[in-house]
């Protein structure tokens, strides 16, 4: 371990807890500091976004995850989207500007880089994201993993696309790198049930496979990104390991720990690495199924891979369904120190999608009402499907701004909040780019 | 149960698909038929599955292994089975649209489907839309299954739908949609008769519409 390494690991925890301060709002790590002093630019969808966010402060601030919707409402073709960083992140761009979220950052499919450079197949639709070809797995043998080379990054596949859609991200002020979880990453290569058989039956060969994945392929590759998109940190999408595509035994046994070895190989170098975008996710489809227990156990192991700093996900389930009372429940420990957790709640995406709008602003409310008292709150778009209607992220937008600055003790049950007409999105296009259109298309 | 039947389904349920595939062939030398194999020891180790995944006991990488033994298991059987008539509850024609190559709750849904009872033809991954069609027409299922997995593909099934009502095909079988991002409001907005919020939920619908 080479000192820098250890200064970093050692003084993380604080450099966490001064940043929450800082901010004083949202999980700060993961929440971008938006470039200020920017111009008003209409052939430049960038600007568009800064100037609204960097002007706005808001308590609580609201984010999305919105590939598909922002390519979608866009009309860019998927191809092109997610190849062409350029109009990826104009799209991106101006779709959180037309939404007024808190942050806009380009992404594209998290799971699928890596492993396309490594040489899985996969396949490229007109009308979808690209999408692993599950028949033909790059390690169908478990001999196969000897073939597997580490490609030359900065010329493999679609990773000079991530690359720069990275570096526009750190422009625009987030600073934060991507990657494929060691355990996801892992499945793209093998396919989940021959990742599940080598678990149970081939442990040592799973072991080889993720040891491989953390030391050789994603150290490399992060570096790679440090170096190119000048980031300090990086987050890793793993959807793979939420709750209940591995049971928390399994998680704590082979996610936590290649999240770990991954995290310190890359403090040596100087860039911070949290594997946690989906490990201990509560994500129980049946509401019947709940159980707190397991809740608890998944939110012990979220904090392992968040490093132990006073963060929870509320990810990909059905939150707006489930009980949050456990959720405060948990949270109480820190609560009991004087401690405000950061909490990204999620609001569902098939919520986002069905509606209808007062739904949506009552799962905002509740997550106000329950957990935003108290804690930093961030409310996120999770995955916002491809045809979801615009005004529903205007209603979960409009209700997290009206809930946002209450008294002491208000409640936001008692809150109104008035949906905007809003103009369609072409018409928002056009009035921001004097008629021209959004730039590349 | 013999014993030997006993120990197929334990494979199953398990989750041990060399020693169900092992167990299934042993019970045939041994003199039992193909069909009580299947009804014996192979539909409950599935159906017993099903039933710890409801109780929280066992989770996906347990079903996933299970269904693997499952499959092993029916393989071992399968040449003896296709020499004999067996009653079928109905014939169930699935596929994931274009564009998508997702197959993990596809092949639990077909799996729990046999198990059930069905003919299940598997159309597999990245299915046009016109070979949809084209096998709609040429099997003559009861019902066909569609499913989707991303955002973006829900918007394929459309196309599904689309295709099946314009070649006259629509009126004459039932339709499920299933996968991660669809929803009952999904399901109703292009016009299918069910829904299959999971495996176990797309058998219970699927068994209904074969009742109406």
């Amino acid at each position: 371990m080479g000192i820098r390494g250890m200064i970093i690991r050692s003084s993380l925890p604080l450099l966490i807890r001064l940043n929450t301060m800082r901010t004083g709002s949202g999980p700060s790590l993961l929440t971008p500091k938006v470039r200020k002093g920017v111009q008003l630019d209409p052939s430049d969808p960038r600007t568009w976004w800064m100037v609204g966010a960097s002007a706005a402060k808001h308590p609580i601030p609201v984010m999305a995850q919105m590939y598909d919707h922002a390519m979608f409402l866009s009309g860019v073709p998927a191809q092109q989207f997610y190849s062409d960083a350029a109009i990826h992140i104009n799209a991106i761009a101006a779709v959180s500007a037309y939404y007024g979220l808190d942050a806009a950052t380009g992404g594209g499919d998290t799971y699928n880089y890596e492993a396309e450079a490594l040489g899985q197949k996969m396949i490229h639709s007109d009308h979808a994201m690209p999408d692993i070809d599950s028949r033909e797995p790059l390690i169908r043998e478990t001999g196969d993993l000897k073939k597997v080379k580490v490609p030359e990054w900065e010329r493999a596949a679609r990773i000079p696309f991530i690359l720069e859609v990275i570096r526009m991200n750190a422009e625009m002020g987030f600073a934060t790198g991507k990657f494929s979880a060691p355990f996801s990453l892992a499945v793209s290569l093998r396919t989940y049930p021959k990742l599940i058989k080598d678990l149970r039956r081939d442990p040592g060969f799973a072991h080889d496979l993720l040891t491989f994945l953390v030391d050789e392929v994603l150290t490399s590759y992060l570096k790679v990104q440090k170096k190119y998109c000048g980031i300090k940190a990086a987050t890793g999408a793993d959807a793979w390991a939420v709750f209940p595509n591995l049971t928390p035994e399994l998680t704590e046994q082979w996610v936590v720990p290649y999240a770990e070895r991954l995290f310190k190989r890359c403090t040596d170098f100087g860039l911070i690495t949290m594997a946690a975008g989906g490990g201990g996710d509560y994500c129980e489809e049946r509401i019947e199924k709940f159980d707190k227990q397991i809740l608890h156990r998944c939110f012990a192991i979220q904090q392992k891979l968040l490093l132990n700093t006073p963060m929870l996900i509320l990810g990909m389930g059905r939150w707006h369904e489930y009980p949050l009372e456990p959720v405060a429940e948990y949270l109480k420990k820190y609560q009991d120190k004087g401690i405000r957790a950061s909490i990204m709640a999620n609001l569902n995406a098939r919520l986002l999608r069905d509606g209808p709008p007062e739904r949506i602003i009552a799962a905002v409310k509740r997550f106000i009402k329950v957990l935003g008292t108290f804690h930093n709150l961030a409310i996120v778009l999770a995955n916002i499907p491809a045809d979801t209607p615009p005004r529903h992220i205007h209603a979960a937008v409009a209700a997290t701004r009206a809930c946002s600055r209450l008294a002491p003790g208000a409640d936001p049950d008692e809150v109104g909040v008035t949906v905007p007409e809003r103009e369609s999105f072409q018409e928002y296009i056009d009035t921001m780019s004097g008629g021209r259109g959004l730039p590349g298309r | 149960m013999s014993t030997i039947l006993e120990k197929v389904k334990q494979a199953i349920i398990d989750g041990d698909e060399d020693a169900a595939q092992a167990h299934a062939g042993e019970a045939l030398q041994q003199g039992v038929s193909p069909l009580a194999v299947v009804k014996e020891a192979i539909v409950p180790g599935i159906e017993r599955t099903g039933e710890l995944w409801k109780e929280n006991v066992y989770f996906m990488p347990d079903v996933v292994l299970s269904t693997e033994a499952f499959k092993a298991a029916m393989n071992a059987v399968a040449p003896e089975l296709a020499a004999i008539k067996t009653d079928s509850r109905g014939r169930y024609l699935m596929g994931v649209v274009a564009g998508d190559m997702h197959d993990l709750g596809k092949n639990i849904v077909a799996a729990m489907l046999t198990g059930a009872g069905f003919e299940v033809i598997d159309l597999g991954v990245d299915v046009p839309t016109p070979t949809f069609i084209e096998k709609a027409r040429e099997l003559t299922p009861d019902i066909i299954g569609i499913g989707c997995y991303m955002t973006t593909t829900m918007l394929e099934l459309r196309e599904v739908m689309r295709g099946l009502s314009e070649n006259g095909l629509r009126d004459r079988l039932k339709v499920m949609v299933g996968g991660v991002p669809t929803t009952q409001s999904f399901a109703d907005e292009v016009g299918a008769d069910a829904w299959g919020k999971d495996a176990l939920d797309a058998v219970e619908k699927a068994r209904a519409l074969m009742e109406k």
